[in-house]
């Protein structure tokens, strides 16, 4: 599409990137269709040239993180079978991607349940995925005695938690890099276990 | 005031907090109405003036006497006691306890602060920080002493707060652990990411 009157045009991506930045803001309920195309300097109407609606917007946002998060998983635990590696590598990847994709990661936790059903559960079970895979870890190592840790699922939770909240607290301009907080974290995770 | 003669229950400005706690915990407060506070308690929205005066007001004294508690819990949980380690223990296991307990009250203190109006929200934060605070000149205190090994106190006591925030999102009164018990388990975990040799 031309529209010679503007300096660049925009483009799917755009749209996907400004409604990222004001559901992270606002909340999906709290963002209007109009402020997405006020911040792209568009019409509203025009906006639907590059998407399908406000809730596509929401579904590839969330499913597209989601994405990430058990590649980054599989990356973590690939060419290991040690569970404190594992759980150390797992821990790391998934603080990291809280601490790099904070926009992303708020509205994934935030606005999944604005979802419309069949999606909302494909992105409740990858999440479920993620926690019973991340749980798994610590149950294989406590089975292999590395491990000292009575509830693998309340340890599990905690540590998840953890670096989900890297994305509401995490600054760019703080004293510690992205890639600082997830070794800290990756640390507490073993020390939360009572790794050997 | 004429009594109405189809209210469910008495309305008083404690039951008109109860709704507002349970709708604003669940549907955020700018999803919530007041009319479907309101409509929660069987009156008319114009009648709901009568036990308040804003909606903001409602938030406002929930998010206030939430975070009042969590500092006067602290302080509670490590008066008269010497030992760092377990002055953190015991600061951890009350404010996990609480996110168990009173899991409504948790959830919009850490969702919406945000819509607090000034003057209320920056003192909301001043607390919150000094609590943080509190928490990590613990942790410093403990790396000081060489009892803990933490390297970054700061990113600590984000974690373990935050872990202890999560609670309330998860914990159910019917699940397989008490809040007690789950509380004793953070308690557990905090002295673990202090690096604390002992527990």
């Amino acid at each position: 599409m031309n529209r010679g009157e503007r300096a660049r045009a925009v483009t799917g991506a755009d749209v996907l990137d400004a409604a990222l930045t004001l559901f992270a803001q606002r909340g999906y309920h709290g963002t209007s269709l109009k402020q997405v195309a006020a911040l792209l300097n568009i019409s509203t109407p025009s906006l639907y040239n590059h998407m399908g609606s406000k809730g596509s917007l929401l579904t590839a946002i969330v499913l597209d993180t989601l994405d990430h998060v058990l590649a980054d998983f599989d990356v973590a635990i690939a060419g290991t079978d040690d569970p404190v590696e594992q759980l150390q590598r797992a821990t790391e990847l998934y603080a990291l991607r809280h601490a790099t994709h904070r926009r992303e990661t708020l509205v994934v936790n935030h606005e999944t349940v604005h979802l419309d059903a069949p999606v909302r559960t494909r992105a409740q079970d990858m999440r479920r995925d993620h926690e019973r895979r991340f749980r798994a870890i610590i149950l294989e190592g406590k089975r292999a005695g590395v491990f000292q840790v009575k509830s693998a699922k309340l340890a599990s939770f905690a540590i998840r938690e953890m670096c989900v909240s890297i994305a509401r607290w995490f600054r760019d301009d703080g004293d510690y890099t992205a890639d600082e907080v997830a070794r800290q974290h990756g640390e507490f995770a073993l020390g939360l276990v009572g790794a050997a | 005031m004429a009594i109405q003669a189809s209210a469910r229950i008495t309305v008083t400005p404690t039951s008109v907090r109860e709704v507002a706690l349970t709708l604003f915990a669940e549907r955020g407060y700018h999803g919530t109405a007041l009319s479907q506070i309101a409509g929660e308690l069987g009156i008319r929205t114009p009648s709901l003036y009568n036990h308040m005066r804003a909606k903001q007001d409602l938030l406002r004294d929930i998010v206030a006497e939430t975070t009042e508690q969590v500092w006067a819990d602290y302080v509670a949980a490590v008066d008269g006691v010497d030992a760092v380690d377990e002055r953190l223990r015991r600061a951890i296991r009350t404010y996990a306890l609480r996110h168990a307990t009173h899991r409504r009250e948790a959830l919009i203190v850490n969702r919406d602060i945000g819509s607090l109006e000034e003057p209320a929200r920056s003192q909301v934060l001043k607390l919150r920080r000094r609590h943080e605070r509190a928490i990590r000149g613990l942790l410093e205190e403990g790396a000081e002493d060489r009892l803990f090994t933490v390297a970054a106190p700061a990113v600590a006591s984000f974690g373990i707060l935050e872990m202890c925030v999560s609670i309330a999102r998860w914990f159910r009164e019917d699940g397989e652990l008490t809040a007690e018990a789950v509380a004793d388990h953070h308690a557990q975990f905090a002295l673990r990411i202090a690096g604390f040799k002992y527990c």
